[in-house]
Formats: structure tokens, sequence, C-alpha cells
């Protein structure tokens, strides 16, 4: 029977992070408050960091930290203390791109390096270089079929790990400058301003038509989790650190569950549960999907078309369940919702948990008729439920 | 010496430039470089016409290549690097660098102009080359003064892009492909967005993907002066069509603001000289980021997570984040504001009343002004 690979989930803040190993993860990956690739993301504070590294290691979750922009001269000042500090709190392991962080990095700490997909490795023959420049883990390109992934790992002896789900760049990573020259934003120090995601007008001569011809559908590659366990791919790779809670629970719940009846299996689960899963994907808001390239080469049909607001979607979040006490459910809001809607609960394992609000009240105790973003409301407690899990209700 | 170089693309664009001073011609066959339009067997022509009349030479291999790809490659390269021909290999897929560290004996010259902006990285890249008699090709967003610093400290040539096209996209999809009413006539199109300041851009679809430009070109010639005495030592010319990189190499040989004036109004597209004077690629950071706030959040006991009117504030407290009452404390508001206030009252999630509390979710008072977001700070910081 092959390995079951690890399940690598974004942690776009300390919350995110503990909902990611709560939901299943079995790594997450975040950013502390340089270095990383999001510039527009709230990263984890240094303390954020060290409770996020004791929180998964208690569950038996590891952290790993992105330093994966392409860093210019300066941005390279504090780096080695960074890391230092990073391998002091127990972080797993460091996410690269750039040679010259690898060089700092080797330089300062122990810690494995994992090569971020922004690096761009495509073949072994890359990966062959890139373990002799001391990576200890290859983040394939998204370019890489699971085949390819598998031959490269077979080659290079190193593990590989396969983006299997989230966004996609429709150019090769860390290919892409142009907001470099547009926007004032660096994409490979984290500021890209998402131009691939905007309509052209495409001319040639007097020929004319608007599209959106670069915009990339999104990936989703539930259904190949076979031929990923075949292929011997050892991690799979959630996108995502700036997406929202539901989006990250919904992911890494449905891929835990896929995995694990993967690993009690050993086949393809049951096609009510595949489909169950599908649906679950469906919750939040997504570009249209697609395997990318995890079959073969991207072809035209990869391409989303669209205008992003049209993304669609099952779900809205409501909130999030920020305590539970012997009575009762403390949500902290994030949309609006009335008494009397059924809202669903999403248990860290198992079916979603449907409830309609029969009563409702403020963090005082007021009874209340609408639940409003920005505040606390109690709902009576519910059976399964538990600090952290998100509530949901139909759009 | 700045030595120049060109891209030949035919016999006829070689002949033109023959004669005026590059000695250094890139050929780059369709198979292997991304913008290539001589077959392998032209390509193997050329170079030994550019070696016989003295010349070097350069096999460009600057695709990138995933797996199946990069073996279809090496089969098709073999031959031509067997014929001894080429005097240099040019390569950007780290694989290739690689493959032709362990498979050939030529001088390499990597493309390092994606990323590439630190002094460290590039030493590594460097050192890697190691006797080769390698050369460093750098990135064009590099500002003057790191052009400087990194000629002085990388032991090795270093070559710039002077005059041409500025990539900024390069993606191995089809992206043209859906659109039959666009034949893109000699695979080249323009796209702009109106929902932005992104107007003109060529873009260019052929096997290897899709790549897109800016729609002007970079200038760097009015610099080359500059650029030799801090020790770059080559200088890549890649105009429009060979009769400016000709006009070029003549105004390499006797610069004068005129002549560079004339080219420039000449020249069919708008020439910028980029980052040459100040990489501006990080100025809309700060922007990004809501600075004071992030150096709050390094020092916040806690965030307002809910707001009941009149009634209470919902602080989830932080990792070391610790309320007691009687304590002095003040709320960091997202636009900026700080409240101060003394905490009288506290109350855990259930409502019931504590004297301190050191983790999860606290109730405090009502602090006017205070909404969700709000970060909640010792007195004394
Ligand atoms: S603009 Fe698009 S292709 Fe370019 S870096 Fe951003 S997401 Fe990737």
């Amino acid at each position: 029977m092959s390995q079951i690979p690890e399940l690598l989930s974004p942690a776009g803040s300390l919350e995110k992070l503990k909902m990611a190993v709560l939901y299943g993860a079995d790594a997450v990956y975040a950013a502390g408050p340089d270095f990383g690739l999001r510039a527009g993301c709230q990263n984890l504070t240094r303390d954020e960091l060290l409770e996020g590294v004791e929180f998964a290691h208690r569950r038996g979750a590891k952290v790993f930290v992105t330093v994966n922009g392409f860093l210019h001269d300066g941005d390279l000042v504090g780096l080695g203390e960074f890391c230092r500090f990073l391998e002091s709190i127990g972080a797993d392991a460091l996410i690269c791109s750039d040679l010259g962080v690898i060089e700092t990095i080797r330089l300062d700490c122990t810690l494995p390096i994992h090569l971020s997909t922004q690096a761009s490795c495509l073949n072994s023959w890359a990966a062959k270089l890139w373990k002799g420049l001391g990576v200890t883990r290859l983040i394939l390109g998204r370019e890489v079929s699971l085949d390819e992934a598998r031959t490269i790992k077979e080659e290079s002896g190193l593990p590989v790990e396969v983006f299997i789900h989230g966004s996609l760049c429709s150019s090769y990573s860390g290919h892409c400058v142009i907001s470099n020259y547009t926007a004032g934003r660096d994409s490979n120090r984290g500021g890209c301003a998402h131009s691939c995601r905007f309509s052209y007008a495409l001319e040639d001569g007097d020929q004319r038509a608007r599209s959106f011809f670069m915009s990339s559908k999104d990936l989703q590659g539930l259904s190949l989790l076979g031929r990923v366990v075949k292929a011997g791919i050892d991690s799979i790779k959630i996108e995502g650190r700036m997406k929202g809670p539901l989006y990250g629970a919904t992911v890494t719940k449905v891929y835990r569950e896929a995995l694990d009846a993967w690993g009690t299996l050993g086949r393809a689960p049951r096609q009510d549960l595949a489909e169950r899963w599908e649906e679950e994907l469906q919750t939040f808001s997504h570009r249209d999907y697609s395997t990318g390239s995890l079959l073969g080469p991207a072809g035209p049909d990869s391409v989303h078309g669209h205008r992003e607001e049209l993304r669609q979607r099952t779900h809205d979040v409501l909130g999030v369940v920020a305590e539970v006490t012997e009575t009762d459910v403390l949500v902290e809001v994030k949309n609006p919702f009335s008494l009397g809607r059924e809202v669903e609960i999403l248990p860290f394992r198992g079916a979603a948990i449907p409830q309609p609000i029969a009563s409702m009240k403020s963090m005082g105790g007021k009874d209340l008729m609408r639940a409003l973003p920005g505040s606390l409301v109690r709902l009576s407690r519910m059976e399964g439920v538990e600090r952290w899990n998100v509530v949901r209700g139909r759009c | 010496m700045l030595n120049p170089i060109v891209v030949a693309h035919s016999k006829n664009q070689f002949k033109e430039v023959l004669r005026d001073g590059a000695k250094e011609v890139i050929v780059a066959p369709r198979e292997l470089s991304r913008f290539g339009r001589l077959s392998l067997t032209q390509s193997m022509e050329l170079a030994k016409e550019i070696k016989a009349h003295g010349m070097r030479p350069l096999l460009q291999w600057d695709i990138l290549m995933t797996e199946t790809v990069f073996r279809q490659k090496v089969l098709q390269l073999r031959p031509l690097l067997e014929e001894k021909c080429f005097s240099a290999l040019r390569v950007q897929d780290p694989g290739a660098l690689g493959w032709a560290l362990e498979e050939t004996d030529l001088p390499l010259h990597w493309i390092a102009e994606t990323g590439n902006h630190n002094l460290k990285g590039l030493d590594a890249w460097a050192r890697l080359l190691g006797k080769r008699g390698g050369r460093l090709v750098l990135s064009f967003q590099l500002p003057r003064e790191r052009l400087e610093t990194y000629a002085k400290k990388l032991p090795i040539p270093l070559e710039l892009l002077g005059l041409g096209p500025i990539l900024l996209f390069y993606s191995p999809r089809s992206l043209l492909k859906n659109f039959d009413s666009i034949r893109a006539s000699e695979g080249m199109v323009t796209a702009s967005s109106e929902e932005s300041a992104h107007k003109g851009f060529p873009v260019i679809s052929n096997d290897h993907g899709s790549f897109l430009f800016h729609q002007k070109h970079l200038g760097l010639l009015e610099h080359a002066r500059q650029l030799q005495k801090m020790g770059i030592t080559h200088l890549r010319l890649e105009g429009p069509d060979p009769s400016f990189d000709t006009k070029a190499l003549r105004w390499l040989k006797h610069p004068d603001p005129k002549g560079w004036e004339e080219l420039r109004a000449s020249y069919p597209k708008g020439l910028i000289c980029g980052f040459y004077r100040r990489n501006k690629s990080d100025v809309l950071f700060p922007k990004l980021k809501n600075e004071r706030l992030e150096r709050a959040r390094e020092r916040a006991l806690g965030e307002v997570i809910g707001v009941e009117k009149g009634a209470f504030l919902g602080i989830r407290l932080r990792p070391g984040g610790h309320l007691e009452v009687g304590g002095h404390y003040l709320i960091q508001t997202p636009e900026g504001k700080s409240i101060p206030f003394t905490l009288h009252t506290l109350k855990c999630a259930d409502l019931s009343e504590v004297i301190s509390l050191s983790e999860g979710t606290g109730l405090i008072g009502p602090i006017k002004g205070v909404g969700p977001g709000g970060l909640l700070l010792g007195a004394t910081v």
C-alpha cells in the first residue's frame, strides 16, 4: 500500500492556523512579519508564530514558515536572526525561492529548506541542482504533472510536494512581473496586483476581442487523489493564505476525509462520499475548477474567462465559533443572519450540523432578531460544536 | 570594455550587423529558445558562418521545461553541441544549467534576469558556474547602484539588456487559442485593459507558450559609458529589427547625445530606462499594510472581535495576553486612534465575573469609538 501524503494547509493568521490544524491538516504554512510573499496579508507576529508552533505540535502537526520572496539586498537584513528565532521556537522548515535567501539561511540555522513553487522547479535536473544547493524538499512548479512529479522524486531522491487545490498563476511562478512595472508592487515580493484577472481588449490589426484571456481556472485535484497516492507524492498543498475561514476549513476538511478514506480503504472511496466532497468544494467562492497540469499540460480550457466577481458558491460564511460555554455557543459574526434561518456548523469531523436559529442573544444576553457582522452572538449550545468551528448558511 | 551582443534570426540579419562591432551573436533555435525562429539545421549553419567571421555564436536555450519537454529538448540539443560550432550555451532553467554543467564543457551564460536581486544569490550562482568561463545575465530591474556593487564584487563577466523588449509574463499555456477571430498575425497581438493602465501590451503566442511584454522597450544606451565604467562587461541589443541594432552598435562606437536622440526618435517604440535610476517595485508596499497597526499587533494583548453598543466589547486574548480588573489599557483603532481606559469589570464568555483572564474571550465594558479590529494594548507601551 502506497503512503498517504501529508496534507498541507494555508495559515494566513494564527486563527486560520488553528482552524487548519483542527480541521485536519498534517502541516500548515505561514509567514512571519517579514520576508513572506503576501505583502497585503496579515502575517503572524513572532508571539503568534510561537503559539502557532506550540498549538500545531501539541496536535501532531508541523509548521513551515514561508520566506519565499525574491529578496533584494536590503530585504535580507535581519533574515538570519529571524531564522534563528524560528529554529528556537521549533518551526519545522522554511519555504524559500531565492538562492540568496537559501545561502543566508544555511549560514544561520539548520532548519530544513523546502524550495517554494515560486522557484519553478520543473524537472529532475533542476531538482538535483537545488538539492546540491541545500534544498531538502521540492514544492514543484504547478506546470508539473503527477507522472513527472514521480520521476523528479525518483531521480532526485528528494520528497516532493504538489499543489492540489486553489488559485493558480497562469504564468510560470516567479516569471510574472506585470505588477512591478504597472503598479509599483513587486509580484515576487508579495505585491501581485492580479493583472492577469483583468479584462483585456485583444487587437490584431482591425480584429478585436474582449476577454479575460490570462485568468486561470482554479485547481481542484480531489478526484486525482488515487493518482497522487500512486505517484508517491509526499505532500499535497492547498493554496490560499489570503482566503477566508470557510475556504480554509472546508478544503482542509474535505481533503482530510478523502485522504483518510484512501488510507483506510486503499482504493477510491464510495461514490456518494466523493459526491458529497465535490459538493462541499462548491460551498465557497471560487473560479471554475480544472485539474490544471496534474494530468498533463493545461490546455486552453484551463482559462477561467470570466470576471472575478462571477465566482460561484452555495454557502456564505456566517461566523466562527469563538467560545463554547455550558449553555451557549458564542459566534463571531462575519455575515448577517436572522432568527429563523437555518445555519450549519461545520464540525472538525463528520457531516455539517444543521441548526435552525430558534433563539439568539447578544453577547450580554439580550434577545436578538438579527446578528450583524462585528458582533458576538449567543446561540443555544449544540452537540458536537467546538471552538473554531465555522458557521455557514446556504445562499 | 563593454562588448555588445546581438541576436540574429537569419543569415541576412547577421550580415547586417557583421561590420558594426558585435563580437558575439546569439543564435536562437525555434525548438530551444522562447522567441527563436531558426530550425536546428539553420542554427548550426548560422553558427558556423558566425564563427567563420571570427565571431562567437552563442546558443540560446532559454525555455523553461517540465520533465517531459526537458527530455525531448536534450535529444534535439545533443547533435547541435556535437558539431562544436557554438562558443557558449545560454540557459535560464536551473535544470538546463545542471544538465549543461555535467554534460557539456561549454562556457555557460546563466540568465538570472528573473528574481536574483541580491549579491548573495548571484555570488552563489557565479561560484556554481566556476571555472567554466561563464557569465551572469543580470536582471534589468536592478538599479544603477546595485549594478555597480555587483560589478565590483562578482568574479565573473556580467551582461545586461541594453536595448529591447521588457518581458513581463511567461506562461506555458496557449492563452490566445480560444480566440478564433484573433489570428495573431506573426504570432503577435496587443492587449489593453479597460480596468487599469495596462495599454497596448504586445502578446506573443508560440509553441513554448504565451509571452506578454511592456508596451515600451528598455533603452540604456545613453548609460553605456557609465555601465562600462562600473564594470558591466556585455550589453545585449535586441532592437525591433536589425537596423536598430546596427544603429545602436554604431552609436556605441561613437557615442554622442545627438546620435542617441536621433536613434530614440526613429525607434518605433517608446524607450524607458526602467528601474535603472531606482527600483520602484516596492513603492506601494507601505499602502498594502497598515504599518501602524502591524507594529501595534506585535505588542497587542488582544483584539476586539465583537461589539455590543453600550454594553460590551468582546476581546479575544492573543498569545501572552492578560487582562486584570484595575489595570490600565488602551485600544488602538484601525484608524490609529488610541483610547485609554481602566478596566473596571471583566467577564468570561459565560458571563461570570472574574478579576483576571489569560486566554480565550473576555467581555469588558463598552468604550466609545471602538469597533471590531481594535487592538488592546497595555497602557505603558
Ligand atoms: S498577475 Fe497573475 S500571473 Fe502574474 S503573478 Fe499575479 S496571479 Fe500570477
